[in-house]
């Protein structure tokens, strides 16, 4: 076995446990720290894949800013185990019913491809550097670009005149 | 050459311009002026048809389309926006022009008590029911035909709500327009397979593919069936009959016009039209004779124990019109369509003098409170006997020539069919004698200040009962059988070119003169000893008590409502409770309710990502992936 | 270059207006909010107008963008909708303090509903989609005192939220099969590979979120209800049209191989939706959450047209769209001015309406009158020509069902019509005074329901667009 499929499994079983720990633990703050380690493993991910920059930018952006955020809101709001609210007892089972069936089609549909025999596209090192990343973007994929710029523009606008609600 | 044809855009025109004058105008014209508008309209239109009329009758004349522009023209389906000029077409243009234009001028004075925008409004809705049946008789096409269809449906809807205090009149119309749209969907279904099977749905090319086919071939039949189902909803026919009845609730002179004279025979006129399909499909000739039969017999014998005046006329003209299908059904296709004609005289003639009789009576509908009329109403009783002797069908009156012709094929058809027909027509005059004998005979039985101010009513009135008596009497002339003299026949002769395709496809039955006098003296002894029965039976000793035993089963109608309330309406209704109850209430929002309130909104904001709402929401569309899933791997 | 703005001629119109409008809000200057509405309606009318002068077609920066005389004219639809319900909503904006962000959020997801419509790859239409879905969630809060309106925002978010997220998997998926997001790759690579149909399956799964098809209709009725009027007709008009559109043309070109798998598909999803929007629609009480139900069921309607997958079944979904949007915005015109000004909004209000507010009444009736499907109202002809192209392909069970549907759809329209006509109430909504713009968008939804019904050539246009 070569080092980056050993590599593969640790991420991918960090990855999993994270989630399934994320889901259950009952204090938020520890979910919000399990998402973390989540976000840590598929950073990793990324970095076999070549893609160095989008490995950073998600452990800043994701892992560090948005979950900080996070957990400022828990701790002002302060959330914690004994005020979650009671969910229904039927819901959760039938979600875990409906999530687990949905997981078996979707392994069943894997296993019946054959797609997966062949031989996945290797990327070059070059491929997931900032220069090559930039000049796709500003190329082929500037339309996508820029409207995502107006995305995010109105989701401010949006944003803010909510925040102004108590004026 | 420009004839009088090319102008019969204007027929459906007058009523048009005269809905849009009194339904926007209605807060600013005074109540004789929109009156005046509403008759005025269906009068011009009366008069080009009767020009029209007169083209048809020529030796020469055949039919012709009027285009008057392209309304659909795509991907092959052509459907022009035309009108098709025939003898079929001309003789409904004229009673509905002509029998409508009488009811107009009657409710001119009978709805006079009306505010005046009010009464604007009724003679809109009026006319536009007028412009919507011209339209209907007209259409070159089924689609136009299906439009006037729906149209006249939405009027009498209207028409029917028209009192808007009563609640249990807003229910009628409502139930009158579901049920006649439960017919509308067979008729839509029916233009689905003209499309596919012929594509087109103008008459003529419908016609002449048609006629090329098979006689009993499926597809014909499945047509016709579909076509059928719409006919039974809009002519009320079993099983969608029962609200005819319920629709008596708008006012009287609507009755009249509507569900009496015009709307309710536009079943007929669509079988008619369509009677080379009929033809090529015996199987559902026969559907068509038998349910025709069933209601002619069902709805007479529920008149018999009805106490309500307009209740009994309409179960009557329920009766009629499955004697119109029944002649439908064994091809007897101009009989039929005579029947119609007849029928609007004296049906209308009836129900104006009903509305004579209610008017006088101050809105008292139930004849148990009536009798003796005679006397203080004397044009309204000699008219409304006339009807009654022309509707049981007594030579030499209209009502006699148009049902004999119907049974006697009926026989020709089938002696079964002929001896429920005849026992049919022994209710008929059964019961409208009973409902004459109870109305006119006899002694006054309701409260003294009724009495003194009963009024024979005022010309508006009169005049259009008189004139309706008089075709009641003498309009079965243009029909003579053979039986009495050599093609005296002349609507036959008129309407021969209509159902020519027909009689050359139908095998031909023929009924022995000798046998049909017969037919005929047995039924007329019988008719007239029931009418003697009747009236003695009624004159003297009115039925004033609650029927009892079989009597009750009949006057609550076989318990036919009940039976469509318990296994249509409430099963529908009780599904909407259920899945506004238990899965929306306490499934959904029980779970939001049961999460405690009163907590900050702050936290309130995150907790609804939690409570159960949006992930119901989630697991429905989880659900949902996996349904679809399924279906995709089971149609691999 | 000239092309490159004839091309892009709508889309940069309205990004133009979005960034006067920003500069408004951002200048020092208080400009009057009578002004600034009178200014923003009169661009509004501007873009529609212009949208009808180009006729260039072609695609740019790659294979990113692409217009054609149907797009443009879909597009024109969208501009038309914006526009009405932008006069709708003038007197309740005429009190808003946000006025103009209002306007900034609800011509960006217009944007992106254009980038969404001319988009000839994945990413292009999920980014589109996207900015088409976003601020409409902010949209939802504009009621901001009310706490229905921020859960209907929160609700809205979430649920599309995880819509996208589906969608995305899905997308990814067919990425990972075919190697491209390119439309034209992925037509050619569509095949009956099971992993590549869970990718397609989670795709339409996003797309019965959007267009609120049963089983992936729930959020609707609640956001419906909590969101402002204008909100909720911009969300059930102009949203779901937009979707539609998009909807009906990729799966016809893109998945066209798959063609028996999504019939099946769309079928299921037709019946489930009018059987269950139709049942729900009988019992509602509060009329937003009624229509929301009602648009539901028409949405079945629609995906029948949509089943046929033929010239004449997509331009009887475009056009059975543009009939929709006159509709059911004259209906939430009666239901904006009746709300603002008195706040009502169960059925049980509009009892006796007719009395006091005639003019409203018939304008309601009427819209309903075309929702049910009466001719000759252009809802008639819009289900007239959904049905035939649903029928084209034989499966008459599925026609039948429709037609049950109809009448059950007109029973409780007609419920509402009733209430208004014909019951009594003793304290009816009083008598309205409507001022000129709700009275503008009222006439031209009338005028849309009579003429595009009864002239037909609107079908014929679309017909001949597709050609």
């Amino acid at each position: 076995m070569e080092i980056t499929q050993i590599l593969f499994w640790f991420l991918s079983v960090l990855a999993v446990f994270g989630a399934l720990m994320m889901v259950t633990s009952k204090n938020p703050v520890y979910s919000v720290l399990w998402l973390i380690v989540v976000f840590f493993a598929i950073s990793g991910h990324y970095i076999l894949l070549n893609a160095q920059f989008l490995a950073i930018v998600n452990i800043i952006v994701y892992a560090g800013a948005i979950m900080v955020l996070f957990l400022f809101v828990i701790m002002l709001m302060n959330l914690n185990a004994e005020t979650e609210p009671q969910k229904n007892k039927w819901l959760k089972i039938a979600g875990v019913v409906a999530g687990c069936s949905l997981m078996l089609v979707f392994v069943a549909a894997l296993r019946q491809s054959d797609e997966l025999l062949k031989a996945p596209v290797s990327m070059g090192g070059e491929t997931g550097l900032i220069k090559t990343l930039g000049k796709t973007l500003f190329t082929d994929y500037v339309l996508p670009f820029e409207i995502s710029s107006v995305l995010f523009l109105s989701a401010m606008v949006g944003a803010v005149v909510i925040g102004k609600k108590g004026d | 050459m420009k004839s009088i044809i090319d102008l019969v855009y204007l027929v459906p025109l007058f009523p048009l311009i005269g809905f849009l004058i009194n339904g926007l105008g209605r807060n600013y014209i005074s109540k004789s002026l929109s009156g005046i508008i509403g008759s005025a309209a269906v009068l011009a239109s009366f008069i080009v048809s009767v020009l029209i009329f007169n083209e048809t009758r020529a030796e020469a004349f055949t039919a012709t389309t009027v285009n008057l522009f392209e309304f659909i023209n795509v991907a092959g389906l052509n459907i022009p926006f035309a009108f098709q000029v025939d003898q079929l077409s001309a003789l409904f243009l004229l009673v509905i022009t002509g029998v409508g234009f009488l009811i107009h001028l009657y409710s001119t004075s009978y709805m006079h008590e009306e505010a005046s925008h009010h009464f604007a409004r009724y003679f809109a809705y009026l006319n536009l029911f007028v412009f919507s049946m011209l339209l209907l008789v007209l259409g070159a096409n089924y689609l136009i035909m299906f439009i006037g269809w729906e149209g006249v449906g939405l009027c009498s809807y209207l028409l029917i709500g028209y009192w808007f205090k009563n609640n249990e009149y807003g229910n009628a119309a409502r139930k009158a327009f579901v049920m006649n749209r439960i017919g509308d969907l067979g008729f839509l279904l029916g233009l689905f397979f003209i499309i596919q099977q012929f594509g087109s749905l103008t008459y003529t090319e419908v016609f002449t593919q048609a006629s090329g086919m098979f006689k009993g071939d499926s597809i014909l039949v499945v047509i016709t069936l579909l076509l059928f189902v719409g006919a039974t909803g809009k002519s009320a026919q079993i099983p969608l009959y029962t609200w005819l009845p319920d629709a008596m609730a708008g006012p009287t002179p609507v009755s009249a016009l509507i569900h009496a004279a015009t709307m309710v025979t536009a079943g007929i006129y669509m079988i008619a039209r369509s009677n080379i399909l009929y033809t090529l499909a015996p199987a559902t000739q026969v559907v068509v004779a038998v349910v025709g039969l069933a209601t002619a017999i069902l709805a007479a014998t529920i008149a018999i124990k009805q106490n309500d005046i307009k209740k009994v006329l309409a179960y009557s003209t329920v009766s009629q019109l499955g004697y119109m299908f029944l002649g439908l059904g064994v091809g007897a296709y101009t009989g039929a369509v005579f029947h119609v004609m007849t029928h609007a005289f004296f049906k209308a003639l009836l129900f104006l003098g009903a509305g004579s009789v209610i008017h006088a009576m101050h809105h008292e509908q139930d004849i148990r409170k009536m009798g003796g009329l005679s006397k203080k109403l004397p044009i309204t009783h000699i008219t409304f006997l006339l009807g009654c002797i022309a509707i049981a069908g007594i030579p030499p009156f209209s009502g006699f020539f148009s049902k004999d012709e119907i049974l006697v094929h009926a026989f020709a058809a089938n002696p079964v069919f002929y001896i429920i027909g005849l026992a049919g027509a022994l209710m008929t005059a059964f019961y409208m004698f009973r409902l004459y004998a109870m109305t006119f005979k006899g002694t006054f039985r309701g409260t003294h200040e009724q009495e003194h101010h009963l009024h024979e009513s005022p010309w508006q009135m009169t005049v259009p009962l008189v004139i309706l008596a008089f075709l009641a009497v003498v309009a079965g002339f243009v029909g003579i059988p053979e039986l009495f003299a050599a093609d005296a026949h002349r609507l036959e002769h008129y309407l021969a070119p209509v159902f020519k395709l027909s009689t050359e496809a139908a095998e031909v039955h023929h009924v022995e003169h000798s046998t049909e006098y017969i037919l005929l003296a047995v039924s007329l002894t019988l008719i007239a000893g029931s009418i003697f029965f009747a009236l003695n039976r009624f004159s003297k000793n009115p039925e004033t008590g609650e029927p009892e035993g079989f009597g009750k089963v009949l006057a609550n109608k076989w318990y036919v409502d009940e039976l469509y309330n318990n296994i249509i309406t409430k099963p529908l209704n009780g599904l909407g409770v259920f899945f506004n109850r238990f899965v929306e209430k306490s499934g959904i929002d029980g779970i939001v309710n049961g999460v405690g309130k009163g907590v900050q909104w702050g936290g309130r904001q995150l907790r609804l990502l939690q409570s159960g709402q949006v992930g119901s929401y989630v697991l429905w569309m989880v659900i949902g992936i996996l349904l679809l899933f399924v279906i995709t791997i089971k149609f691999l | 270059m000239s092309i490159f703005f004839l091309l892009l001629q709508q889309e940069l119109l309205l990004t133009a207006i979005i960034f006067v409008l920003l500069f408004v809000k951002l200048s020092t200057k208080q400009w009057n909010s009578q002004t600034v509405l009178s200014f923003v309606n009169i661009l509004l009318v501007v873009n529609l107008a212009a949208g009808f002068f180009f006729k260039e077609k072609g695609t740019l920066f790659g294979d990113m963008f692409q217009t054609n005389d149907l797009l443009r004219f879909e597009k024109n639809i969208l501009n038309l909708g914006t526009l009405l319900i932008s006069l709708q909503a003038y007197n309740w904006l005429l009190k808003h303090k946000h006025a103009i962000e209002f306007y900034l959020l609800m011509l960006s997801t217009l944007l992106g509903m254009f980038f969404m419509l001319s988009s000839s790859n994945l990413l292009m239409f999920y980014v589109g989609l996207e900015l088409a879905s976003i601020p409409l969630a902010a949209l939802a809060n504009f009621d901001l005192d009310k706490k229905r309106s921020s859960e209907a925002a929160m609700k809205y978010i979430m649920s599309s939220a995880f819509a996208s997220g589906l969608l995305l998997f899905g997308i990814s998926l067919i990425y990972g099969m075919v190697g491209s997001v390119n439309f034209t790759d992925i037509a050619v690579a569509a095949s009956e590979n099971p992993l590549f149909l869970f990718g397609f399956i989670l795709l339409i799964a996003g797309f019965g979120f959007k267009i609120s098809a049963v089983p992936f209709h729930l959020w609707t009725a609640d956001v419906y209800e909590g969101a402002p009027v204008a909100v909720t007709s911009y969300l059930s008009v102009i949203s779901k049209g937009s979707m539609l559109f998009v909807m009906t043309s990729v799966l016809s070109t893109v998945f066209a191989n798959l063609l028996f798998q999504w019939y099946n598909i769309v079928a299921v999803l037709a019946v489930l939706s009018m059987i269950v929007g139709n049942l729900f629609a009988i019992r509602q009480q509060n009329i937003k959450r009624f229509l929301a139900f009602s648009s539901i069921s028409q949405v079945g309607f629609i995906l029948i047209g949509m089943s046929g997958a033929n010239i004449e079944s997509h331009s009887s979904v475009v056009y059975f769209v543009l009939v929709y949007l006159f509709s059911n915005l004259a209906a939430f015109a009666v239901i904006n001015v009746i709300s603002e000004a008195s706040g009502k909004e169960n059925i049980d209000d509009y009892k006796g309406l007719y009395k006091t507010n005639p003019a409203l009444t018939w304008v309601l009736a009427i819209a309903l009158f075309s929702l049910a499907g009466i001719p000759p109202t252009a809802g008639f002809f819009g289900k007239f020509f959904l049905l035939l192209g649903g029928a084209s392909k034989g499966n008459y069970l599925l026609i039948i069902v429709a037609a049950l549907n109809m009448v059950i759809s007109l029973y409780y329209y007609l419920r509402i019509i009733k209430a208004m006509f014909m019951d009594a109430n003793e304290t009816p909504v009083e008598k309205l005074a409507i001022s000129w713009s709700p009275k503008i968008s009222m006439a031209v939804c009338m005028a849309g329901i009579v003429v595009t019904g009864i002239i037909s050539g609107a079908y014929e246009y679309i017909y001949s667009l597709l050609k």
